[in-house]
């Protein structure tokens, strides 16, 4: 008796000294070789699935048996069997520390899954094949497989909204970076409704005045205008790689009035203009791309549509021998037609986008200067419904150089010193005004509301983080739009 | 002369009639293999194992007639098979595997017959042809019949002549054969290559199920039918430069390739004018994936008549032409993201026709009342609304015409003896 338990002793100590994984890699090498003799048969017959029979037999957690047998079965048209072994194989797959650590294991994986949703496919099982098919496009999100039966499943479903691709995603725009890298598919067009509004201030020094009379009305004071910006546009596809767009804007502008010089007149009005705006025609060439980037180039020509405004202010004042109210043309224009090249790139890394664009505005400098702009967004959806957006942006203005007119009433006695003498009353100055560029930085955070099929609702808000020193400085900028897709 | 000079070398390390493991063969033969010996052999090789050799397990030199019948050749140091030089050879039912470059590497051959083998895990390509200049004055003859061609390295059938116009053609047959699982396309066709491909079945191909381009001037002519194309990972049909016959491209079950259906030109690139296709009577179904596949796709500046064919389920448009005049009597139907039955019909229409302001004459949005899709059975029912719908025309494939837009006829390669 203590020899025999003496025996099972000896017998426990070899069991637990030896090293199983070599035992279990042992038969599974010869395993192996019993999967190529199915392999190269490879024609779904009985005798195939012997083979990887036999090989599980061997070793059994031989994921790429289970999945041969799954396959040889659903072609055989046996779904049970079928679902049977790509279970088996799903559940090797995970347990297994031997077969993880294969090169290729992931595919093996992923096929058990597609062929798990493959049976349900077949057998009309629309929501665990679509289910199985996700589970696989979670793991290996490129998988053109499970992307391919998943939008066949969907459309089988009438789930037609769900069939949208990535590609679909990525023609998301940032709120205020607004061209993406990605164009528009041929015959698709986008539409869009767009809202801003923001105060912006600029200080009037002296030295900004050519002529010093109309520098000391005028300034040193500052100016004050709050900005309301309607924006129409229409983008559409021309052909696969051209997307063309066209955007007209809309102004309605509080313009400050501040006239005076040491209590002569007291002008300090606000009256507000409104009209159309210079029409932007976008042409937009898609460089490069592939399933995650894609590089366009584009320019922005600006044409001159923006009308020239009269500001009436309340407030009257004595010249040219009467009372009249305070007038300044306001332009909502910029004059002439500028080009605006500039580079975006649209880039996918599930579930986030990251957009970029840079552009540089080129302008006669009259009304407006040369602008360099450079955008960066990054668009995280919340879920199906919701983008959050986090924006920011650079911006170099150049100086601007306008000419100016302006009236003035000399109020002294006529004809006042030697020929030529100047006589009072009103006088015509044709003078030129210098409005300073500089750098600004902002940031802008914002959401994305998908309200229906293509339709999304945008709220955003643009700080600034930097503003320029001189010129134009904008205050917070408040962003409302409505954009509309149609493929 | 020529036959006088022409030598037969056979470089096996080893020829025996035995070997110590079962091989893989068919288990019925559906033919006797002596059928396939139209005229004699003056070489016949026949029930040989040769394996594990430097370099080919065999190389054929010549046009004296030779016969390899029921060998069985891999781990061969090069291809199983070199056949080259206005060699004349059958080879039949013959196992070819697991070779380190490919299966049957045939260059400036005259004519050779590959029936019934099984060609499967090569390095590289399982049937390669190769015609260069120093065969100016013969065209090559390949017939490839009902073999199994899988799992090898590249491409299951490649051919690459000479872009050379002066060189004459390689006539590519390849009928009833099953081309699946191999590393790129299932059938690429170069150059001055006429290919004539029916009743195969090309599946889980790396790339195109079968593509077809040209580096110079002399086009590929195709004739491409009754075939079934499926799960490639490629286009089913990608024609980057091609000429159709008689037969044109029809009658073919093309469903479930990774992009497009049927695609013409390279992709977005439409400077490409050696497209001269006509596509009739396909069912092209569920193509696509990620942003791409449409149904059929021409990027091509060339002529691309595209009717009576079904075009259904493909993940992007229905049809993507630069020519929207060229397509009529299709039916197109759920393609992209809408149906039907979608409010609009201008979004319906945009969506079918990627684009183009009207549908073509003749055509339809509508469902297509497939049998069984779910199970890739894509036969009209009997109610479907493609029957009698189609434009009649005359092929050679119908014996009087037909009525019903789609496959007219469909192929049943295992009714054909696969």
């Amino acid at each position: 008796m203590k020899a025999v338990i003496k025996r099972l002793m000896l017998l426990v100590t070899i069991a637990i000294l030896i090293p199983w994984n070599f035992v279990f890699a042992s038969t599974c090498d010869s395993a192996w070789l019993w999967y190529q003799e199915g392999l190269a048969l490879y024609d779904n017959s009985n005798r195939e699935a012997d083979y990887y029979r036999k090989a599980i037999d061997m070793c059994p957690e031989f994921v790429e048996a289970y999945n041969g047998l799954g396959r040889v079965y659903l072609n055989q048209g046996k779904y049970d069997l079928s679902l049977q072994f790509f279970n088996q194989a799903r559940i090797q797959a995970l347990s297994s520390d031997l077969f993880s650590s294969r090169p290729g294991s992931r595919d093996q994986f992923i096929e058990s899954i597609i062929g798990l949703g493959e049976v349900y496919r077949i057998q009309g099982q629309y929501s665990l094949a679509a289910a199985e098919f996700k589970r696989a496009l979670e793991i290996v999100p490129d998988s053109s497989s499970a992307q391919n039966h998943l939008q066949y499943i969907y459309k089988r479903q009438h789930k037609y909204d769900s069939v949208l691709s990535p590609h679909h995603k990525m023609l998301t725009n940032g709120i205020f970076a607004r061209i993406p890298g990605t164009v528009l598919a041929r015959g698709w067009m986008a539409f869009s409704l767009l809202y801003r509004n923001w105060e912006q201030t600029s200080r009037i020094t002296t030295d900004m005045f050519d002529d010093e009379r109309v520098a000391l009305i005028a300034g040193p004071s500052k100016r004050e205008a709050h900005i309301q910006v309607y924006a129409l546009g229409m983008r559409y596809g021309l052909s696969n790689n051209l997307t063309i767009g066209l955007t007209a804007l809309y102004f309605v502008r509080d313009v400050d009035f501040r006239l005076g010089y040491k209590d002569i007149w007291n002008v300090n009005a606000k009256p507000s203009v409104n009209g159309l705006g210079d029409m932007m025609l976008l042409t937009k060439y898609h460089l490069w791309g592939n399933k995650k980037n894609h590089l366009s180039i584009y320019n922005l020509l600006t044409i001159p549509t923006g009308e020239q405004k009269t500001a009436v202010a309340d407030q009257y004042i004595w010249t040219f021998g009467k009372f009249e109210k305070v007038k300044r043309k306001i332009p909502l224009g910029s004059g002439s037609y500028d080009f605006t090249p500039g580079i975006a790139l649209t880039t996918y890394y599930d579930p986030v986008i990251f957009q970029s664009n840079m552009q540089y505005r080129i302008t006669d400098g009259k009304r407006v200067g040369d602008e360099f702009a450079a955008n960066f967004a990054v668009i995280y959806p919340l879920n199906n419904a919701v983008n959050v957006t986090m924006e920011t942006g650079y911006r170099w203005h150049d100086d601007t150089e306008r000419k100016q007119t302006t009236y003035i009433s000399l109020q002294r006695p006529d004809y006042v010193g030697n020929p030529p003498s100047i006589p009072a009353g009103p006088e015509k100055i044709d003078t030129s005004f210098t409005s300073k560029g500089g750098h600004s930085l902002f940031i802008a955070p914002g959401f994305q509301f998908t309200l229906a099929r293509g339709l999304k609702l945008e709220l955003g808000m643009k700080i600034p983080v930097v503003k320029q020193d001189e010129g134009w400085r904008e205050d917070f900028v408040f962003h409302a739009g409505l954009v509309k897709m149609i493929f | 002369m020529a036959n006088k000079l022409s030598y037969l070398f056979i470089i096996p390390l080893l020829v025996c009639a035995c070997t110590n493991r079962s091989l893989p063969l068919p288990e019925q033969r559906t033919t006797d293999l002596r059928s396939y010996l139209e005229t004699p052999a003056a070489i016949i090789m026949e029930n040989n194992t040769i394996y594990q050799n430097g370099r080919a397990g065999l190389r054929v030199r010549g046009s004296t007639p030779v016969a390899v019948i029921d060998c069985n050749f891999y781990n061969n140091g090069r291809t199983g098979l070199n056949l080259e030089h206005r060699a004349n050879v059958r080879v039949i039912n013959n196992a070819i595997h697991h070779n380190e470059y490919g299966g049957i590497s045939l260059n400036d051959i005259q004519k050779i017959k590959i029936v019934e083998n099984r060609i499967h895990q090569n390095g590289k390509s399982g049937i390669r042809i190769r015609k260069s200049t120093h065969t100016l004055d013969i065209s090559s003859t390949v017939v490839v019949n009902k073999n199994a061609i899988f799992l090898n390295g590249t491409g299951g059938i490649q051919t690459i002549p000479t872009a050379l116009p002066a060189v004459l053609p390689i006539e590519l047959t390849v009928t009833n054969n099953i081309i699946n699982g191999n590393g790129r396309g299932g059938i690429r066709v170069a150059n001055n290559t006429r290919l004539t491909a029916a009743h195969n079945r090309i599946f889980d191909n790396g790339s195109a199920g079968i593509a077809s381009y040209a580096s110079a001037g002399s086009t590929p002519f195709l004739n491409l039918y009754q075939n079934r194309i499926y799960f490639n990972k490629g286009a089913g049909i990608h024609v980057d430069s091609g000429v159709t016959g008689e037969f044109g491209i029809s009658n073919n079950w093309i469903y479930n390739n990774h992009l497009a259906g049927i695609s013409c030109g390279l992709w977005e690139d439409t400077g490409d004018d050696l497209v001269d296709l006509v596509i009739l009577h396909n069912t092209i179904v569920s193509n696509g994936s990620n942003e791409r596949g449409a149904g059929i796709r021409n990027d091509s500046d060339g002529d691309v008549i595209i009717f009576n064919n079904i075009i259904a389920y493909n993940y992007t448009s229905g049809i993507l032409n630069n020519n929207c005049r060229d397509a009529s009597y299709n039916l197109l139907f759920a393609n992209w993201a809408t149906s039907s039955f979608d409010k609009t019909i201008l979004q319906t229409e945009r969506a079918q026709y990627s684009g183009c302001s009207n549908r073509g004459k003749g055509d339809l949005i509508i469902n297509p009342l497939f049998k069984d899709p779910d199970n890739y059975n894509f036969s009209l029912a009997k109610d479907s609304p493609a029957r009698g719908a189609a434009k009649p025309v005359s092929s050679p494939l119908f014996s009087s015409f037909f009525h019903d837009m789609g496959v007219v006829t469909p192929a049943n390669p295992d009714r054909e003896g696969q």
